[in-house]
């Protein structure tokens, strides 16, 4: 796959905050790329600073191979869609639309035609000559999106366009946004905080944390093979479940599995039960571990001490896992199960490997 | 490609670039501000220190003979009262603007008129209005069976006559501020006081006070400042009799001689007028407000 | 309990209505009056029941009120239309510099703003001399700019301030230069403080006396509109003066009571907070 924009070095200090530190990302032709991660990781900025509407401390933005850093953001060629959607509010929603066409000095004629064209796309086609401020949320989003879909950049960056949608909204807009690209082709850079949004639409998902990327791949490599316990945690509707334990002779390490890899089957973990509620339609148990020698993994799960776990290694590292069962246990019940899965992670979060069963 | 290292201190500045445009843009108005009056102030209070290029208190060694004290005295009634004045007829101008009644409107409209009306309008209608024989105020006083006043008999009416003056085109000013620290008052807050029994005067005293003290001592200010610097009004009225600060700047600026004794007298001028907008500020907590 | 109006009200609003015409009205009568009525009796009257238009004919055949007119017309537009030059460059620019440095900047103007107008006048107008520019249209709107322009910088600055940050970020990012972000996106959106900021700048020059007079004095054929109707009243000509005092009012009155909800706005208040 071609490269169609490179990140190299990139810094970006507010006064002494690092919001991107050493920033190194390549981003594909024609892919779907979603920007995850926690509020204050630098989402933003990343896209502020790609638009040329902030300068960069340090580093190069290279476009097609070529340093654009430099470049005012009109010099660019790329196509923004702010949060709050930054609509004209002068104008009408044609002049919106229209008004990157004319900055490029497109004759009336294509600007009608190709701004009734993506209208009609987008279903704003009855609303056009109407003032940006009477339109409904929906409608403005759409409209901003049309003023970005309407010119043919190199690059779309849209920061969290959906945001301020309603949820029902929110879905149908999802799935136009991803055909759009689809069908034409674009190469879209997007920031959220959503995960579901990361997950249906994004070809690769990079997780930013402490103005860098932890790690990026599709959402599902994100979510089963998390490199760190980091990533672990933050993906996923429920965070992944890590508790310590020794591996292969390796003491320290973390062990990380999701509720989905828990097989009640199995009887090679024991836990004691210390809560159970009732979930959508199973019951979510919160239970301690203990005394459980696991051969076949190759793994034992050390007996879990309240005063070891004072002084985690990991943030993560909880004296008890939630897992979903289908029945109701009270507390105290001793319950068994085992692994079709799990990571192992070293005592500074890192994944050593994935082992499955 | 070479590897780019971690930014030093030179290129976090390097983002104040962007700054420096807008600087720029707000330079030529600033430049404009300080070279056309911090410039001329600093040339004004250095020659009157200065006597024949030599460093001097010469000059105000002689204001008083040209009658510095009673200027400066009648300045502060003429100000103080006028102040007085504007703020009451104010006060009372927006307590009835927040009301809702019928022709408001036309009430505003009437109110707010004088404040585009010039100066130098509103100095000679008051001289027709003000005359020691005849005059339309002596006309309604001797319709009304009292003996004619003579307006302009002592200093003492001289001044009042043009501190009541300075009222037409002033009041509106000081009225539309107070209207705004009025019209944010919550009118639920009269009618609980008035459940509670407060009559009209406490719930003046206790809640529309309050409410309207910051943007009172910014009417103080701005037009304490101004009335400090009256000029015309006393020019058309009084003439140089009696004298204010400003009439006996003029007066001894018009000719040569007297020139240096001019700018001392505006430099005291300037001085009192510092003080008063630093004691305003300090008392009235307007610094605040203008973050 | 409905809120009723109270007679009280009304009385008091008649009261402040009468106080706040009467001086107009005096105006009014001297010129509207036929002389044998007001200067011709001790006390004049009260009441326009006789009306001629003869003291205005002869006002205008007797001493020349266009001329000083135009030239107020003239420096008030130069004053403003410079205010506006200057001003919405700097409000732009003071707006996008942080709060801290920003604040200290319009508090500096407001302060020059407090300085007495004869003190600057005075030295102002040696400058002038010297620069050939006493006894001109452009001398005496040069002056009288020093007065505006910290309002117009502070009104603009707000309008600036009040616009969606992202704005003009969406304009560059949509192919507009620098240039075109403002004439097309920013300076449409804040009309409205342009168009306050012009006419109070340009009510304050119509109005302004000190320095017209001190940069411009008492040459007939040079001064403003309010030094001008000095020199009439001062040569005692009050028909003349009140004719000429009326007409110059007429514009201000048509523009106060069109613009009296921007007046009466956060523009005039808010400016004087600063």
């Amino acid at each position: 796959m071609n490269v169609k924009m490179q990140y190299v070095n990139v810094y970006k200090y507010y006064r002494n905050t690092k919001v991107l530190n050493k920033f190194n990302l390549e981003i594909y032709d024609g892919e779907f790329l979603v920007i995850l991660g926690p509020s204050g990781t630098g989402k933003t900025t990343l896209l502020r600073v790609t638009a040329g509407i902030e300068d960069l401390t340090a580093g190069k933005i290279l476009m097609e191979g070529r340093d654009i850093s430099k470049n005012p953001p009109n010099k660019r060629d790329i196509a923004m869609v702010f949060q709050n959607y930054a609509l004209y509010p002068n104008m009408t929603a044609f002049q919106n639309i229209a008004f990157p066409l004319k900055m490029a000095k497109k004759s009336k004629g294509e600007i009608k035609r190709k701004v009734e064209e993506i209208a009609e796309t987008l279903k704003i086609a009855e609303v056009l000559q109407k003032n940006v401020t009477l339109l409904s949320g929906g409608q403005k989003q759409r409209v901003a999106l049309a003023r970005a879909l309407v010119r043919d950049p190199k690059i779309f960056l849209l920061d969290e366009p959906l945001s301020n949608l309603d949820a029902r909204v929110r879905v149908v807009a999802r799935s136009e946004l991803k055909k759009i690209q689809k069908e034409l082709g674009h190469t879209f850079v997007y920031v959220t905080h959503d995960q579901s949004e990361a997950g249906s639409l994004a070809d690769r998902v990079a997780v930013l944390r402490n103005g860098g990327i932890e790690q990026i791949g599709t959402y599902e490599e994100l979510l089963n093979e998390p490199k760190s316990t980091w990533v672990g945690d933050f993906i996923g509707d429920y965070p992944m479940n890590f508790t310590s334990g020794e591996y292969v002779g390796r003491s320290g390490t973390i062990i990380g599995f999701r509720d989905s890899w828990v097989n009640m089957d199995s009887d090679t973990l024991t836990g004691t039960v210390q809560l159970c509620t009732l979930g959508e339609d199973t019951y979510h148990v919160q239970c301690r571990l203990g005394n459980a020698a696991v051969a076949e993994g190759g793994f034992s799960l050390d007996d879990i001490d309240e005063s070891e776990m004072t002084q985690p290694t990991n943030n993560f590292v909880k004296s008890s896992v939630s897992i979903r069962v289908s029945e109701k246990y009270n507390i105290g019940a001793r319950i068994k199960f085992g692994l079709s899965k799990y990571n192992v992670y070293d005592s500074n979060g890192n994944l050593i490997e994935t082992v499955k069963n | 490609m070479e590897v780019q290292e971690e930014p030093s201190i030179r290129d976090t500045f390097k983002m104040s670039r962007k700054y420096l445009i807008y600087i720029l843009m707000a330079a030529p108005a600033i430049a404009y501000v300080i070279g056309l009056s911090i410039f001329p102030a600093i040339t004004v209070i250095y020659d009157s220190f200065h006597v024949n290029g030599q460093l001097s208190l010469r000059n105000y060694a002689s204001l008083p003979g040209y009658g510095l004290y009673p200027s400066i005295v009648n300045t502060l009634i003429v100000s103080v009262g006028a102040l007085i004045i504007q703020v009451v007829l104010a006060l009372a101008i927006a307590m009835v603007m927040v009301k809702p009644f019928k022709g408001s409107k036309i009430f505003s409209t009437i109110v707010i008129i004088p404040f585009g009306v010039s100066t130098i309008v509103s100095a000679f209608a008051f001289s027709l209005i003000f005359q020691n024989v005849g005059g339309f105020a002596n006309g309604i006083i001797v319709a009304l069976g009292f003996k004619p006043v003579t307006w302009f008999s002592s200093t003492l009416s001289d001044l009042g006559v043009v501190m009541f003056s300075d009222f037409w085109k002033n009041t509106p000013l000081v009225a539309l501020i107070l209207y705004g620290g009025l019209s944010s008052v919550s009118p639920s807050l009269y009618e609980s006081a008035s459940m509670d029994g407060a009559g009209p005067l406490s719930r003046f005293v206790h809640i529309t006070l309050p409410n309207i003290a910051p943007l009172l001592s910014i009417a103080l200010l701005v037009r304490g400042v101004s009335e400090f610097n009256i000029f015309a009004l006393p020019l058309v009225l009084i003439g140089y009799h009696p004298l204010i600060l400003n009439t006996l700047i003029y007066e001894n600026y018009s000719t040569l001689a007297t020139r240096p004794i001019s700018y001392a007298a505006a430099t005291v001028l300037l001085a009192i007028i510092m003080v008063y907008s630093i004691l305003v500020l300090r008392i009235g907590g307007a610094k605040q407000y203008a973050q | 309990m409905p809120s009723k109006t109270s007679p009280g009200i009304y009385v008091a609003v008649l009261i402040l209505a009468v106080i706040f015409f009467y001086p107009l009205w005096v105006l009014i009568i001297i010129a509207f009056v036929p002389t044998k009525y007001t200067f011709g009796v001790m006390y004049p009257i009260q009441l326009p029941l006789i009306i001629t238009l003869q003291n205005v004919i002869n006002s205008f055949r007797e001493v020349d009120l266009v001329g000083p007119m135009i030239r107020s017309l003239e420096v008030a537009f130069i004053v403003g239309l410079l205010a506006l030059g200057l001003g919405v460059p700097a409000g732009y620019g003071i707006a996008k510099l942080t709060a801290r440095i920003s604040n200290k900047l319009i508090a500096f103007l407001f302060i020059i703003n407090m300085m007495p107008g004869l003190v600057i006048a005075i030295p102002i107008s040696l400058y002038f001399y010297s620069l050939h520019l006493t006894n001109t249209v452009l001398g005496v709107a040069l002056a009288q700019e020093l007065v505006v322009l910290p309002l117009t910088v502070f009104i603009i600055m707000g309008g600036f301030r009040s616009l969606p940050r992202d704005l003009e970020n969406q304009a560059r990012v949509d192919g507009a230069s620098l240039g075109s972000t403002f004439v097309r996106v920013l300076i449409p959106l804040i009309r409205v403080p342009i168009l306050v900021a012009f006419i109070l700048s340009w009510m304050t020059s119509w109005d302004e006396f000190t320095y017209a007079f001190i940069v411009a004095p008492i040459v007939p054929t040079h001064s403003t509109f309010p030094v001008t109707l000095y020199n009439y009243v001062s040569r005692n000509l009050p028909l003349q003066s009140a004719t000429f005092a009326l007409i110059a009012t007429v514009p201000i009155i048509i523009m106060v009571a069109v613009f009296q909800k921007y007046l009466k706005g956060q523009y005039l208040s808010g400016g004087l907070v600063g």
